[in-house]
């Protein structure tokens, strides 16, 4: 008979094992009485929430009792462990108490569970389930009748784990008072945990790796060492945590491949604190081989045709080119040849008008063996196409002399009728009646300020002429490189200035609704200073000369013409001269 | 806990000469349940639930003995054999057999008496169960059975004093018909035809004959489980149902097997095993199919895995629908439930099943009101699946028509 057998089987389970890792401390407590007089009882056990800390207490209707409850010592013979709740009566055999299954019978080790409990090994433990009986329904049928305030039985249950049908188990003892369970055997030592973390994961080959081991006990630390190892070889001796429960290891000597790294937490009181561990599956890789990748860009220097972006990677892979800090790639061109060579891209319609800065990004084929890597920035600047009369070679393009002042619609505007297909023409210039310049001038028509601000402040417009500058071509063929092919801005002068009654050059007839007074003030120009003049005549020095200005509370539009001058040195070489004159308007 | 008697076997034929010696012996074999045990007896089909749920499986479930509670869990297999296959006496044949009438002690202290073979037997020694002095319970606390307690068992369960049948269902299981795995000549059959399969009517006779639709021109060799069986009763019932008619009446083709032995068909002991067809479990085909059974002609530690050489007679049925049926024209599939009967008035017994505690055997393994019994609880259900059975715990009541 089965039954026979079992006993005899007991004492000799009785020391196989390891020790718990977590759990068991020094039995502070007195034990029941009963214990240590079960020959049948092999270890005790310890209770697990779903996040892998030790609980010893819970709530009676809590199904399962634990999320996991783990046996002190293993049992390699069996996979199976089955967990059951007994009720202690004094002057009964532990063997003959009356108890019922729990749980299913369920599979170790599980390797799903969270630490500690996946790193027991070959030690039974119970995965528990929401179907498990509760203990409130287990002492519904199997109540603890004892009411002796001495045997030392009453308020006790006791919760096994069994493997097969031995009749040996593992045990501890709760004690139930109201609605609350509470483990008293074996007494629990404040658990503490500890959590490893490594500086490079996974790391390359070679590399300096830290592995961070912090240990605490609640919300405080732990005096005590970490013990760290891998693959299950100490590594060095134990360190002392800090005062922040903080160890660390560093190595560079892992080899390629995946190891488990443990710290292993040992406090100082083992009286009253538990032991603890983190692991660490470190990764480690072979070192790569670098690789290279150039980019050279040509074509496209003005918008709207293709730009072809080109050079080399010194292995197979893609190729992929960014524009500036986009991280959307421009395209992607790829590389077969094994050990790489060039490549060509075409934009298709090039860049857009301004400056780029493009760097081509390659990815290898074989990313186990090879790095990335991406080019020096390239510099390629677009242009926008020159269009009209400016767009023909040797034109005299006066583009630059559109005059105008402009602040914000609908507040204050400043404008004249030149353009840059009808610029001001000052015609011809004729030496002056001295004979020490050249000079010529033209009525200036126009100027235009719509005074629409509110406030009542008066407005103030003011002009600023640029230096002129020799037209490309316009001069003689054999003017010397020497010759002075520029005109200092102060020998350009806006004077005797006029509410404008005639047609202006656009065709459309002056408005001067105004309903402020205008003044009007001169600014005659210089009399063919040189370019290297610092002077501020006329319109010149680089500062803004008031031409007109409004009156308190005016509002409307004024409309002055004026008489431009321009004067010039002698020594200036013939040819065609065009500047910009820069009309300002401010309240 | 479940007991055999074949080694009982033995002694009776090889110590003939020794009859005084053995009758001297006050041992028994096996075990001899205590008169606090629960004890069940009956079907062959729903036998192993009750092996598994009392003594746990081969997967490391443990079932509720294991608890180690002074009273225990015992279920008597039907037959005097673990590998559920009818025993025979000394000097049997395949043309002869010599039933061996096993027999069993119910409990420690009384006289062997037979071992009940299927679910009516189990409900007929349970009517038989009288209260005695000794047993204010009775000896029978339970019966396995795979069909209902009929309406006349259920009234004599009332006139002797009973409070009639209260009865718990532990899960189900598909009946179907089976035949060989490998060669058979069978082809898909449904209830109806195999009402007339049964009878031997003409036409219904031989594979290719025109009620049947199938090629071989093989005679069929229809197999039928002993009387007593559940699987019979429920098997015959479908196809009376199916084909319109109230009574059955077998056939001289019809041969009679152990219930739920795939050997009925693959020794070719009653026709060529291509030709043989049987009612079978289909919990049963999957505990075979599973690997618990394994060679009995090895000797201890066993054989390998015993491969049943049988499957269930499925797909689209080929014969016409035969005139009067009233069932679907599909192979025939019984989906029906695995049950304990046991008398209603034990349910109210004030009797402990185990020291210190406040419910009795019944409320503690098979229905109670409050807390959940140990065939409904998840491990009592782990351990029925475990037997190739569908779990599915229900309690039916007392006398019940359906569930």
């Amino acid at each position: 008979m089965r039954f026979a057998t079992v006993m005899a089987g007991a004492a000799t389970l009785t020391m196989t094992g390891a020790m718990l890792l977590v759990g068991a401390g020094a039995a502070n407590a007195a034990a029941p009485p009963f214990e240590g007089t079960d020959p049948n009882e092999i270890g005790t056990l310890a209770f697990y929430n779903s996040s892998g800390t030790q609980i010893t207490s819970g709530s009676i209707t809590d199904a399962p009792i634990a999320a996991y409850t783990v046996a002190s010592s293993a049992d390699a013979g069996h996979t199976k462990a089955t967990l059951y709740f007994y009720t202690p009566k004094n002057g009964i055999a532990p063997s003959a108490w009356t108890g019922e299954q729990s749980s299913l019978s369920t599979t170790y080790p599980n390797t799903s569970a969270p630490a500690p409990i996946n790193g027991e090994g070959s030690n039974p433990v119970v995965t528990g389930a929401a179907t498990d009986e509760d203990l409130s329904d287990y002492i519904a049928d199997n109540p603890n009748t004892d009411t002796s305030t001495t045997d030392g039985y009453a308020g006790l249950y006791q919760v096994r784990v069994k493997t097969g049908t031995s009749g040996t188990y593992w045990s501890s003892d709760i004690s139930v008072s109201g609605s609350t369970w509470t483990q008293v055997f074996p007494a629990v030592a404040s658990s503490t945990q500890t959590s490893l973390t490594s500086s490079e994961n996974p790391s390359t080959s070679g590399d300096n790796v830290t592995f961070t081991a912090t240990e605490s006990s609640g919300a405080t630390h732990q005096a005590g060492s970490v013990q760290f190892s891998v693959d299950g070889t100490n590594s060095g001796s134990p360190v002392p945590v800090s005062g922040s429960g903080v160890a660390t290891f560093a190595t560079s000597t892992l080899a390629v491949g995946t190891h488990a790294v443990k710290a292993t937490f040992t406090p100082t009181d083992t009286a009253d604190f538990s032991g603890s561990f983190g692991t660490v599956s470190q990764v480690v890789q072979a070192a790569k081989t670098p690789t290279t990748t150039t980019l050279t860009i040509s074509g496209n220097t003005t918008t709207g045709t293709a730009a072809t972006l080109s050079g080399s990677v010194s292995q197979a892979g893609s190729v992929s080119f960014f524009d500036g800090s986009s991280t959307t790639a421009l395209g992607t061109t790829t590389v077969t040849t094994t050990g790489g060579g060039p490549y060509t891209f075409s934009l298709p319609g090039g860049f857009a008008a301004g400056s780029h800065s493009v760097v081509a990004k390659f990815t290898p084929t074989d990313t186990a063996d090879f790095n990335s890597s991406q080019s020096q920035p390239v510099t390629f600047i677009t242009s926008t196409p020159a269009t009209g009369a400016c767009a023909a070679t040797g034109s005299a393009c006066s583009d630059t002399q559109t005059i105008q002042g402009e602040i914000p619609p609908g507040t204050l505007v400043i404008s004249t009728p030149y353009t840059d297909t009808k610029p001001l023409d000052v015609g011809t210039l004729a030496l002056s009646s001295d004979g020490t310049f050249w000079t010529g001038h033209a009525t200036f028509q126009c100027i235009t300020v719509t005074d629409m601000t509110s406030g009542g402040s008066p407005f103030a417009a003011s002009a600023e002429a640029n230096q002129l500058s020799q037209v490309p071509g316009s001069g003689n063929p054999s003017q010397p490189a020497t010759a002075v092919t520029t005109i200092n801005p102060e020998n350009v002068g806006l004077s005797q200035i006029s509410k404008s009654t005639a047609a202006c050059p656009d065709g459309s007839t002056p408005v001067n609704s105004y309903n402020g007074s205008v003044s009007a003030q001169d600014n005659n120009a210089a009399n063919g200073v040189p370019v290297s003049d610092p002077g501020s005549a006329g319109l010149g020095g680089g500062i803004s000369h008031p031409v007109l200005g409004g009156s308190a509370g005016g509002e409307g539009t004024a409309t002055y013409d004026g008489v431009l001058t321009l004067n010039a040195p002698t020594s200036t070489a013939s040819g065609t001269y065009t500047g910009t004159i820069l009309f300002t308007v401010s309240d | 806990m479940r007991m055999k008697t074949k080694v009982r076997v033995g002694l009776a034929t090889a110590a003939a000469g020794a009859m005084t010696f053995a009758m001297a012996a006050p041992a028994h074999a096996d075990y001899a349940p205590s008169a606090a045990d629960a004890v069940g007896v009956g079907s062959d089909t729903v036998q192993y639930l009750m092996d598994f749920g009392a003594d746990g499986d081969t997967g490391g479930d443990l079932g509720y003995n294991s608890a180690g509670n002074v009273n225990k869990l015992v279920s008597f297999d039907a037959t005097p054999d673990a590998n559920a296959r009818a025993g025979y006496l000394n000097g049997s044949t395949n043309a002869t057999l010599l039933p061996l009438n096993p027999t069993i002690v119910l409990r420690a202290g009384t006289n062997p008496v037979q071992r009940p073979n299927g679910s009516g037997a189990g409900i007929a020694a349970l009517l038989a169960d009288a209260n005695t002095t000794a047993f204010p319970d009775g000896e029978i606390s339970y019966v396995r059975a795979s069909r209902l307690p009929t309406g006349a068992e259920e009234t004599a369960a009332g006139t002797a004093g009973f409070g009639g049948l209260h009865v718990v269902k532990l899960g189900s299981e598909d009946l179907q018909l089976a035949e060989l795995k490998t060669g058979s000549n069978a082809v898909p059959l449904s209830a109806a035809q195999l009402y007339h399969v049964y009878q031997c009517d003409a036409g219904f006779t031989h594979w290719n004959d025109s009620g049947i639709g199938g090629s071989s021109s093989d005679s069929i060799d229809p197999i039928i489980p002993q009387a007593g069986s559940g699987t019979r009763s429920s098997f015959l019932s479908d196809i009376e149902t199916a084909a319109g008619q109230s009574t059955i009446t077998l056939g001289g083709c019809v041969k009679t097997s152990e219930e739920n032995d795939p050997t009925a068909i693959t020794s070719g002991n009653f026709g060529p095993a291509a030709d043989a067809i049987v009612p079978f479990s289909g919990s049963r085909l999957a505990l075979y199919n599973s690997g618990y059974f394994h060679d009995p002609a090895t000797a201890f530690p066993g054989g390998a895995a015993l491969s049943p050489g049988i499957k269930m007679d499925t797909g689209t049925v080929l014969g016409p629908v035969p005139t009067g049926s009233t069932a679907p024209n599909v192979a025939y599939d019984d989906n029906r439930g695995l049950f304990i009967v046991f008398k209603q008035k034990d349910l109210s017994s004030s009797t402990p099943f185990q020291p210190g505690i406040a419910k009795n055997l019944w409320q503690t393994l098979f229905s109670s009101s409050a807390g959940t019994p140990y065939f409904k609880s998840a491990p009592g259900q782990a351990l029925v699946a475990a037997a190739g059975a569908t779990g599915g715990y229900k309690d039916c009541g007392v006398n019940p028509t359906s569930c």
